[in-house]
């Protein structure tokens, strides 16, 4: 394998990560509403990536919200025209208006004429000694791995803990890459998230997103989902009372989120307790009596239960005690 | 050759743990025949000390199964045992917190505590005659040393095994391999892995544990869980099939999730409990007895006097 790094249009702080977002060219974008697709393009910048990747479609939509020295340019093999000012060029072919990025498989020997070469990955990488791999690198080098048997964010974080400074992914995995939010909630986790990065802005993004595709994210999708941070068992509720790193991996304000806690099935008496407080109903009943309304109603809608069915079981339990 | 890795799954205990999940009677014994007759070894059932209504489940479950043994899940704590016992399943799971940021602030105890509680469940219940697994939470943010000095002490009581998990889903890859190749090298007793999809992950650990050692998987079905949920059986089974076989297979659980589906995600498990139960012969006097016990409860329009199903708890603990 050919491991070069020539020189490239790219930025190279020693300082920091350099994160590219690709999951606009994952997207079919022909019929999309321009404003959505400015609001999405904007939104990924927002959130402190150094790079959106483009197709060469979108030039013409995203028009003044362009900003070219941020922005890498995908080109279509038979385009005649190539816009200047990109920060980079993925194409197949040398391009004279600025840093030619070729993609390759690992292992593979890059042309010649490549000013950056990004290399991509399947989960077949992830079943070797990736680590040995990774090792053959500079740390200069482009890692984009695909996301094919969800081993895309593992291989991510692995490449970027071994010292890796450059990553393509994209929001949502989209296109098969691996999922930016996953990526930058785990660098958080780990502490290697450059401050420049805004995860309070994921909301944002999701939102734009969402408007984008006209597509809802699975609330349990991980770092985005909307009810991550609903906490339910008795001990979670208890735990993260206590210290929330008991049971979160991540502060939900640090990706925008806030916790919630929802009153079901598993939920225990300090739950009722809070819910109570935070319904101005403490003290109204018997913890242990609610409580046991509480699991029988849950099992019998099979779900949690809102605030107004929750305040009616502690009427009802009050008046049980009445009785 | 291939190496084997055995899937376990807990769909029925961490996976309903999932926020605004609340399973019936029916449509957990309902899984957990289609999770037998899947192929898991091991089923954990739920959690006893619940109260009656899951006592129930785990009975019904032991009396449908044909292959699986049958787990259930206990703090560690003889009272919860004792729950256990009533049930009497094939093995009872103890778990304890093992990283001094849960031993300290839920527990509000230190490691020996941690030790010596364990040691006194896990006698407690092999001198029921029970085998015995334990769990170990929050590995990820725990000294390895004293995992395996715990490990260790399982092993010498005759613990079955030891699973590990990622409470919050924070392993990497790599730092599960390392840790379970530095674990099976300290003792020889069995290790599972049980991870979390926090950061999207949980798949790629699991794989990178069985590299580093782990006899077992612990999974869900869907991947359903506590916040972003648990390791999907279906999704890892899938990814390891050029490197490892797994049992069930890939193949066994994308017909066993076309089965599970309107089960888990639709309020109308009742439904389906009777329409599976029409023709089904074996033990016709308890599904009806839970079945009337059923309606009984949510027709009423005044259960909340009721003398009802289920006792109280003050929580359960998750890992």
């Amino acid at each position: 394998m050919k491991m070069v790094k020539k020189s490239t249009g790219l930025s190279s702080s020693t300082d920091k990560l350099i994160i590219t977002d690709a999951s606009l060219c994952g997207l079919q974008l022909s019929g999309v509403e321009t404003q959505a697709l400015r609001a999405y393009y904007r939104s990924l910048l927002e959130l402190g990536i150094a790079y959106v990747q483009v197709p060469y479609s979108a030039v013409t939509l995203l028009t003044s919200e362009l900003q070219p020295g941020h922005t890498v340019l995908s080109v279509p093999e038979d385009c005649k025209a190539i816009p200047p000012s990109f920060a980079g060029y993925l194409c197949t072919r040398e391009v004279a208006a600025g840093a030619t990025i070729i993609e390759c498989a690992w292992g593979s020997t890059p042309p010649a004429f490549a000013d950056e070469i990004r290399w991509t990955a399947d989960s077949a990488l992830f079943f070797q000694d990736y680590t040995a791999e990774f090792s053959k690198m500079t740390t200069e080098c482009e890692f984009c791995p695909r996301n094919a048997d969800d081993f895309g964010t593992a291989l991510a974080v692995e490449w970027l803990l071994e010292g890796g400074r450059r990553l393509t992914a994209a929001f949502m995995g989209t296109g098969d890459y691996a999922p930016l939010e996953e990526v930058l909630a785990a660098l958080h986790v780990y502490g290697i998230l450059p401050p420049s990065m805004r995860l309070e802005k994921l909301p944002g993004v999701a939102e734009a997103y969402r408007q984008l595709t006209k597509t809802a994210i699975p609330e349990h999708k991980a770092v985005l989902g909307s009810a991550l941070f609903e906490v339910e068992s008795g001990v979670h509720v208890d735990g993260i009372a206590k210290n929330r790193h008991c049971y979160e991996p991540f502060a939900p304000e640090s990706v925008g989120a806030a916790r919630r806690i929802v009153i079901g099935k598993h939920s225990g008496k300090q739950s009722l307790k809070l819910k109570l407080e935070e319904l101005g109903l403490h003290g109204i009943c018997d913890l242990d009596q609610l409580l046991h309304l509480v699991r029988e109603q849950s099992m019998h809608i099979g779900g949690s239960l809102n605030d107004e069915i929750f305040a009616a079981l502690a009427k009802k339990a009050a008046g049980g005690n009445k009785a | 050759m291939k190496a084997q890795v055995l899937l376990t799954d807990t769909t029925l205990r961490d996976g309903e743990q999932r926020s605004g999940f609340a399973m019936n009677t029916q449509s957990k014994v309902r899984l957990a025949r289609l999770l037998d007759q899947a192929g898991f070894c091991q089923i954990e059932a739920g959690i006893p000390a619940m109260g009656r209504c899951e006592k129930d489940v785990v009975c019904r479950i032991m009396d449908l199964r044909t292959k699986a043994k049958i787990a259930v899940w206990n703090r560690m704590r003889r009272e919860d045992i004792a729950h256990s016992l009533d049930c009497k399943p094939d093995i009872i799971h103890i778990s304890a917190p093992v990283s001094d940021l849960l031993i300290g602030t839920m527990l509000k105890k230190d490691r020996p505590w941690v030790a010596q509680t364990l040691t006194d469940c896990v006698v407690f219940a092999r001198n029921k005659g029970y085998e015995v697994s334990v769990g170990f939470q929050d590995v990820s943010r725990a000294d390895a040393q004293f995992i395996a000095s715990l490990a260790g002490d399982m092993r010498r009581l005759g613990v079955l095994s030891v699973r590990l998990a990622d409470t919050v889903g924070t392993l990497t890859p790599m730092k599960a391999r390392m840790l379970l190749e530095y674990l099976t090298e300290q003792t020889d007793i069995p290790f599972g892995i049980h991870t979390h999809n926090d950061l999207g992950m949980a798949v790629a650990i699991a794989a990178e544990a069985v590299r580093g050692g782990a006899a077992t998987v612990d999974t869900t079905l869907f991947g359903i869980g506590e916040r972003a949920g648990n390791c999907d059986s279906y999704k890892f089974a899938s990814a390891v099939r050029n490197n490892l076989i797994t049992k069930p297979a890939a193949a066994d659980l994308a017909t066993l999730r076309a089965d599970a589906e309107a089960i888990l995600f639709s309020t109308e498990g009742a439904k389906e409990w009777h329409k599976y139960n029409e023709g089904d012969n074996d033990n016709d006097n308890d599904n009806e007895e839970i079945t009337v016990k059923h309606d009984a409860l949510v027709n009423s329009p005044d259960y909340a006097g009721r003398d009802g199903l289920c006792t109280h708890t003050s929580g359960q603990i998750a890992v």
